[in-house]
């Protein structure tokens, strides 16, 4: 490496971005990955062709390694790869792969998968198994379908997830889309090495903790909706809060910071306009899906941030955490796949991430059955 | 008004990628979280360039590398071409006579290439966001037309020279608000940032940005910027009086107000959610279209009242 | 100089045109097409004709543009990517693309092309419209309002209920 080389490697180093792949479970982990990356000024990028870093936060199970093995070989390189478990190891892992990123710790670094034609793109996952005729390059002939409007359009299939931006881990969402109009969605977790020991983050028995955990929580969940709905400036002082929470910062403290975002997020006419009328959960609805819904998901899904931050509210100002017994996470999640039927990707996304389905409850709640 | 010889086109080149440059580091600037220290923050466009200099590029199986590599250099290109008819104070490499439809016709060398940039890298979240970019096009363009058309009724000229020349005495953005507004948002619109950052959304994965790396990525990124900084200048030209002002020579004038314009539109990127397609078009078609058509109306009026 | 250009740029129309049918991607072939389309724009700038020229690149790479998102769309091929021959109907197409080259370049060469009279106007668009719209412009500008109108009317009306199941609209349940 020549001195303009090293130079360049030295800029490089002051902005890595790290790619999150979360299992079930690894909530805690998750969390102190990206309050380092925010302390240190690391972005979280969207997508492996931006990426540098690959963290896997927990223990993912087979399946779930795979698909990260797939998203490991789309990343152009230079590229380091870290695993954390414990979150008082975050900083130290984080440090350790973005030194061997650079070569700083003597070893060359990764340069990347060989040859010029990397593996398919990332929309592009899990796309050999639908039948059809092969062609050149390992694509299919399209199949056409009806659909909704009576056009004959080609449908594709596409899965969101496990690994993607601002999304619950290791949460799947099989969707046919025809045109830019999501015709079916199913949903899935895929589970973690040991699903026997997954606890959903907030099911600690100390009140205390169990509070600050629920308020982290709800930040968490409107941290991502924000994030989708394309409002970085409300899901970044989301995340902020969210930390110092984690951090222990006295409830009050926290509580004086989450009373001017409540104000901007209630009077942002804007943002009220990009999720009004998403994902309209009525009581006929889920009574006809057959399930039986918590009160806190009905509504549309502006209905359903504004009932987090009331609750968020609540807990900070030293409410009671809240003990009702868990909401029926499976129903949930398939009541979200269903709302999002009919809707363009992008609508259908901030519908799922209104529902926010909370992976550690679902493999919890496998468990139980 | 003087012309250069072709090479006039070097400085406004140069002009246009430091008048980015100062965008993108204010927009590290303004990120909080950039990092700990300003410098660390503002360095921003340095680290990256740095970075992504550093990334190998990567191919994607079956893309069509030549029509994608085609449209991830069409911003940057689209945006040099838009500022050489641009006057910085009282020079301009092209004096074009039609310079005002010279503008409209390159924002329109967008669609083809971001569209490329998105459908050539063969992935589905690219795709969306080429796609994307059209519906939002299709949003934006009418209202972009007739907030082009104001100014140059006013002037009676499609020649940009001649628009500044005719705000000797009162900045058209006093008497065509409207029309400067729905540029100044057309020009979030074409850069796609801001409430217009759809294409290159974060829910699918980046879309137009999903796949390329390393130095595809840099020149569309670095495209982006240069779009936002080549709309700041034309709408100085067009609404902002161009070089004039006391004091201060007419290139100097020019070069302040675009970078108060730019760094208006970086402050403002962020901190609105984005409008999507369907959102896009009612506020397109049934708000921006009628306010502009009534602002062309009333101009024309004006003008012909003028004389 | 301009002559080198000229020439150049219709090298480039011409070879591009015949991309249109060689190549063997939807879009490469409309994008060839809008490269020839280009090409033509600039030999009207060339001819000082400048608002035309311009307005070419802009019609017709607009209209390329949304051909190539149809025609993507409504092929089984998926997302265009498939190579695919763009011909059809060798034996017509080809009868009916030499008889209309035969007629064009006939025209050309035979036609008693005038000789000028007097210097090129200041303005050569406006002299164009002029002399093709004479007395009736103030007519065809109204109407073009009204059609733009009628147009951006009709499709106001046409879309009620949109692609997307509207749910901003107030009349859903």
């Amino acid at each position: 490496m020549g001195l303009t080389g090293e130079l360049l490697a030295r800029w490089a180093a002051r902005r890595p971005h790290l790619l999150v792949a979360a299992a079930p479970g690894a909530s805690a982990a998750r969390l102190a990955v990206e309050a380092q990356a925010d302390r240190a000024g690391w972005p979280l990028a969207a997508a492996p062709a931006d990426a540098d870093v690959l963290v896997v936060a927990g223990d993912p199970g087979p399946e779930l390694s795979a698909a990260i093995e797939r998203v490991w070989d789309q990343f152009p390189g230079p590229r380091a790869r870290v695993r954390v478990v414990d979150p008082a190891d975050v900083a130290s892992g984080l440090a350790a792969a973005v030194a061997r990123l650079t070569g700083t710790a003597g070893e060359r670094p990764d340069p990347g998968p060989d040859g010029a034609q990397l593996d398919g793109g990332s929309g592009r996952h899990g796309h050999g198994d639908h039948g059809g005729m092969s062609m050149p390059g390992g694509l299919m002939m399209a199949e056409r379908a009806e659909d909704r409007d009576g056009l004959k359009l080609d449908a594709l299939h596409l899965a969101l997830g496990p690994v993607l931006a601002d999304w619950p881990a290791g949460l799947v969402v099989e969707l046919a889309v025809q045109g830019d109009v999501v015709q079916s969605a199913s949903a899935r977790v895929l589970p973690p090495a040991d699903p026997a020991a997954v606890r959903p983050y907030p099911d600690v028995d100390h009140p205390g903790l169990r509070r600050r955990r629920q308020a982290v929580a709800h930040l968490d969940s409107l941290s991502r909706l924000w994030a989708v709905v394309g409002w970085p400036a409300g899901a970044a002082t989301a995340r902020r809060l969210r930390d110092a929470l984690v951090d222990d910062v006295p409830l009050a403290a926290a509580y004086a910071g989450f009373r001017p975002l409540d104000r901007r997020a209630r009077r942002s006419h804007a943002l009220r306009r990009a999720t009004d009328g998403l994902g309209v959960l009525s009581a006929v609805t889920a009574v006809r899906a057959g399930v039986e819904i918590p009160a806190t998901a009905c509504g549309d899904a502006t209905a359903r941030w504004r009932r987090r931050l009331a609750e968020t509210d609540r807990l900070l100002s030293g409410g009671e955490p809240d003990t009702s017994p868990e909401p029926d996470a499976v129903a949930v999640r398939e009541l979200a796949a269903h709302l999002m039927v009919g809707l363009d990707l992008a609508a259908a996304r901030v519908v799922l991430a209104s529902f926010d389905p909370d992976p550690d409850e679902l493999v919890a709640a496998r468990m139980r059955s | 008004m003087t012309t250069g010889a072709w090479w006039g086109v070097l400085p406004a080149a140069g002009v246009l990628l430091g008048v980015a440059l100062a965008a993108a580091a204010l927009a590290g600037l303004l990120d909080p979280a950039g990092g700990s220290t300003l410098a660390r923050r503002a360095g921003r466009p340095v680290w990256e360039t740095a970075r992504l200099l550093r990334q190998r590029r990567r191919g994607v199986v079956a893309a069509d590398t030549l029509l994608w590599r085609l449209g991830l250099a069409g911003p940057l290109v689209v945006a040099l071409l838009m500022v050489v008819v641009v006057p910085l104070g009282d020079r301009v490499a092209a004096d074009l006579p039609v310079g005002v439809v010279w503008f409209n016709a390159m924002d329109v060398l967008l669609w083809a290439a971001v569209w490329l940039a998105g459908w050539g890298s063969n992935s589905a979240y690219g795709l969306v966001g080429g796609y994307r970019f059209l519906a939002q096009a299709l949003g934006y363009e009418l209202p972009l037309m007739f907030a082009l058309t104001a100014p140059a009724v006013a002037a009676g000229s499609l020649r940009i020279a001649d628009v500044v020349a005719a705000q000797r005495e009162l900045w058209f953005v006093v008497w065509m608000p409207v029309a400067f507004l729905v540029f100044l948002g057309a020009v979030l619109a074409f850069s796609m940032s801001g409430p217009f950052a759809y294409p290159d959304g974060r829910d699918v994965a980046g879309g137009v940005l999903t796949e390329p790396s390393g130095v595809d990525r840099l020149i569309l990124l670095a495209g982006r910027y240069a779009l936002l900084a080549a709309g700041a200048a034309t709408a100085v030209a067009l609404f902002l009086g161009g070089g004039s002002g006391p004091l201060l020579p007419a290139w100097l004038w020019s070069l302040v107000k675009t970078l108060a314009v730019v760094a208006a539109l970086v402050a403002l990127r962020g901190r609105v959610p984005v409008l999507r397609a369907d959102r896009v078009m009612r506020v397109a078609w049934l708000g921006a279209l009628p306010a502009t058509l009534a602002q062309v109306l009333a101009v024309a009026m004006l003008a012909v009242g003028r004389g | 100089m301009a002559v080198v250009a000229f020439v150049v740029l219709a090298f480039v129309a011409v070879a591009s045109g015949v991309a249109v049918f060689t190549v063997d991607s939807m879009a490469r072939a409309t994008f060839a097409l809008a490269l020839s389309f280009v090409a033509v724009g600039g030999e009207l700038l060339l001819l000082d004709l400048g608002y035309l020229g311009v307005v070419t690149v802009l019609m017709m790479v607009m209209e390329m543009a949304l051909m190539a998102v149809f025609m993507v769309m409504f092929m089984m091929n998926p997302a265009g990517l498939m190579p695919m021959s763009m011909l059809h109907n060798r034996r017509g197409s080809l009868a009916v693309s030499v008889g209309v080259f035969v007629v064009l370049a006939a025209g050309s060469v035979f036609v008693p092309w005038p000789t000028r009279r007097g210097e090129p106007p200041a303005d050569p668009t406006r002299a164009l419209g002029e002399a093709i719209m004479g007395s009736k412009m103030l007519v065809m500008m109204a109407v073009s309002a009204v059609l733009f109108a009628t147009m951006v009317a009709a499709l106001v009306l046409a879309t009620a209920r949109g692609r997307y199941d509207r749910a901003d609209s107030p009349e859903r349940p």
